[in-house]
């Protein structure tokens, strides 16, 4: 039987035909009761088994404009057929086929569909030409009803579409034709999905389709540059090349197509075509009823570097948390050496002044027991100390806990008292005479308030010995708050930098890495509190640190 | 050497002012403790001590600065100096200041007692 394709231009607007060539050949030992039950109807998976052979390997372009197909011939060559095919028409057309095999060769048989997306009152005819290569060439010819005129012409006008605006806009743009997810979505709701997240979870290989069913017809130079792309023609393809890397992006543009929505937004990592992975913010805009249906816009602002660079920074910040922890550490080493040797020193001591009394013919007992006591007190004290240097160099999790600011003030005051009377620096206290309970972790606040103990002494190099003061006050604020704030008799702070000392990297000290403040602020903020800088009338720099007070039992 | 054998100790740290002050007594000597410097001063008179054993790090008046107070008054009374810090410049400032011993804590007994002997100018403590 000759085959007469008819042309798109004489089909337009009134039943149209069109032609499809299948090899079968792959498909045939499938042919079996394994796949059909003998008559009408497939076995469990046997459909998509078989249609999984089936290969397409010709098309006419009229079957192209009427199934609506935004490749070319040699496009749709080598493609899933099921991604092809309106679902709806597929159970009958591989009957059709599956009949086809079984027939004589230019035996022509017949199917109909009532409704196939957007095709109306299908006639499917098939045969298996006689002087075809090979017997597993099987031709379907399809005449059917566009179901609006107006789509076909849309079609037809596709490759004339002037340019759009896209090309001149300076981010990377793609233009989609996205009519035929559209169109899944009008049969999904007519059979009666209302979740289409639902709908997924149990058909996620309809994500796969819809990103071989959308297809890219535009995009600009950014896009291409983005990309890494010589020519617009490699971006003219299904999405799916957009998706590679997120295909849950790709499902939720659907669940935001399907819910009618204006918009979709979402941070997502592409693959480029020359394999580099990037992160852009994915922008989707849909069309509404009104404008080009055919055109979807999805733009890409690359942020890879900014997000690198924000990483960095968290990690950087971490480093130093831990290396200022650990700076801080190593200005204490004095203090801490000469704390641990303290109650080293008074053990020696009285375990010699031990050993020579009971080495006397009259040995005071009762004062050797007293020193042997001493001598437990002082190990204890030496292991307390410890035990406190091993929390403050320990990366361990912020164990939050009760306790009193008073205690913590005085405790972290107490550290750095010997390097500041080093210094002749006077440090003078004023606690509040309760106990300031609230939660935290006192590791941290110690570190908080070392710091600014630290910054403060920096802040009495340049001032005569005898007017080096800090003054350590704690506090209860009302309401609810308890307080500690730290001021200095140094020069103070200059306006301008007020705002900005807590801002990292801020540094009045050739050598200093400015990151004290902030990571003082980092960890108050953790607390639920503030820290603010002052230059108090009386001259000098304040800071002042607020925290919630723990509800009183 | 000094006539007097009444030994002064200036310590801030409560522990190693009791246990020297406790190690004095096994050794024999008389000692007065006193927990600063300006403490110290505040008793001391010319010929009462016959030595004075000084921490290096006070809370307020430094070692140092009691040892030049003090060479303005006594500058014959011995100092044994006794400090933490074991790094040689406080060591040299020191023994430049007219310290006869810089000891770092902690402090081997022995030693102390040999210096104090030789600051008594006695060979043996007495008891």
């Amino acid at each position: 039987m000759p085959l007469r394709p008819l042309t798109p231009e004489a089909s337009q607007g009134r039943p149209a035909a069109a032609y499809w060539q299948f090899d079968l050949t792959d498909a045939w030992e499938l042919l079996d009761a394994s796949v059909t039950r003998g008559g009408p109807g497939w076995a469990k998976d046997g459909l998509e088994r078989f249609l999984a052979r089936v290969r397409i390997v010709g098309i006419s372009e009229a079957a192209l404009l009427l199934f609506d197909l935004p490749w070319d011939r040699a496009g749709v060559m080598g493609r899933p057929l099921g991604s092809l095919w309106p679902e709806a028409g597929l159970a009958t057309l591989s009957d059709l086929l599956a009949s086809l095999a079984k027939a004589q060769t230019d035996t022509v048989l017949t199917r109909q569909i009532d409704d196939m997306g957007h095709l109306a009152d299908v006639v499917l005819m098939g045969w298996r030409p006689a002087e075809a290569a090979g017997p597993g060439l099987a031709i379907v010819s399809i005449q059917a009803t566009l179901d609006t005129g107006a789509a076909l012409l849309a079609v037809g006008a596709g490759p004339a579409r002037p340019r759009s605006l896209i090309s001149s806009l300076p981010v990377p743009l793609w233009d989609v034709d996205a009519r035929a997810a559209g169109r899944v979505f009008e049969r999904l709701r007519a059979d009666g999905v209302s979740d289409l997240d639902d709908y997924l979870s149990r058909r996620p290989d309809l994500i796969d389709i819809a990103c071989e069913i959308v297809v890219v017809t535009d995009a600009n130079r950014d896009a291409l540059a983005l990309m890494g792309a010589a020519d617009v023609s490699e971006l003219q393809r299904p999405v799916s090349y957009l998706f590679a890397l997120a295909r849950d992006a790709a499902r939720r543009i659907m669940l935001a197509h399907f819910a009618g929505e204006r918009n979709h937004v979402e941070q997502a990592k592409i693959r480029t075509l020359d394999g580099r992975v990037r992160d852009v913010l994915l922008l989707v805009t849909f069309p509404v009823p009104g404008e080009q249906l055919d055109t979807t816009l999805i733009m890409m602002i690359d942020n890879t570097d900014a997000l690198e660079a924000e990483a960095r920074l968290r990690q950087i910040q971490a480093d130093f948390s831990h290396a200022a922890r650990l700076s801080t550490l190593g200005q204490m080493t004095a203090s801490i050496a000469h704390e641990i040797k303290q109650p080293l020193s008074a053990i020696l001591t009285n375990a010699e002044t031990s050993l020579r009394w009971l080495a006397k013919d009259d040995p005071n007992l009762p004062k050797v027991t007293q020193l042997a006591e001493r001598i437990a007190a002082g190990a204890q004290r030496a292991s307390d100390i410890i035990a406190r240097i091993q929390d403050m160099a320990g990366k361990r999790q912020p164990r939050h806990a009760p306790l009193d600011l008073n205690e913590v003030v005085l405790e972290s005051v107490d550290f750095v008292r010997h390097d500041s009377s080093e210094k002749s620096i006077r440090i003078s206290l004023d606690p509040a005479d309760e106990r300031l309970a609230t939660v935290g972790e006192r590791i941290q606040l110690q570190q908080v308030v070392v710091n600014l103990l630290i910054n403060a002494a920096q802040a009495l190099e340049g001032v005569a010995p005898a007017a080096r003061e800090i003054q350590v006050t704690t506090s209860r604020e009302e309401p609810g708050s308890v307080a500690f704030s730290i001021r200095d008799t140094g020069p103070g702070i200059p306006p301008d930098d007020l705002d900005r000392i807590f801002g990292g990297f801020f540094s009045t000290k050739a050598g200093g890495m400015g990151i004290g403040l902030t990571i003082c602020q980092s960890i108050v903020a953790a607390h639920g509190g503030t820290i603010t800088a002052t230059s108090p009338s009386g001259g000098g720099a304040q800071f002042r640190v607020v925290l919630p007070a723990r509800p009183q039992a | 050497m000094s006539a007097s054998s009444l030994i002064a100790i200036v310590e801030d740290d409560v522990a190693i002012r009791e246990a020297l002050a406790d190690l004095m007594e096994v050794f024999g000597f008389e000692a007065r403790a006193f927990d600063s410097g300006e403490a110290f001063l505040s008793v001391h008179a010319p010929g009462l001590f016959g030595c004075l054993i000084t921490d290096l790090n006070l809370k307020g008046e430094s070692g140092l600065q009691l040892q030049r107070r003090l060479r303005a008054v006594e500058p014959s009374l011995p100092v044994i100096v006794i400090s933490a810090q074991p790094d040689s410049s406080a060591r040299a400032m020191a023994l430049a200041s007219g310290a006869l011993a810089y000891l770092t804590k902690p402090i081997n007994d022995q030693v102390l007692l040999a210096h104090l002997t030789q600051a008594l100018g006695r060979n043996t403590p007495r008891a």
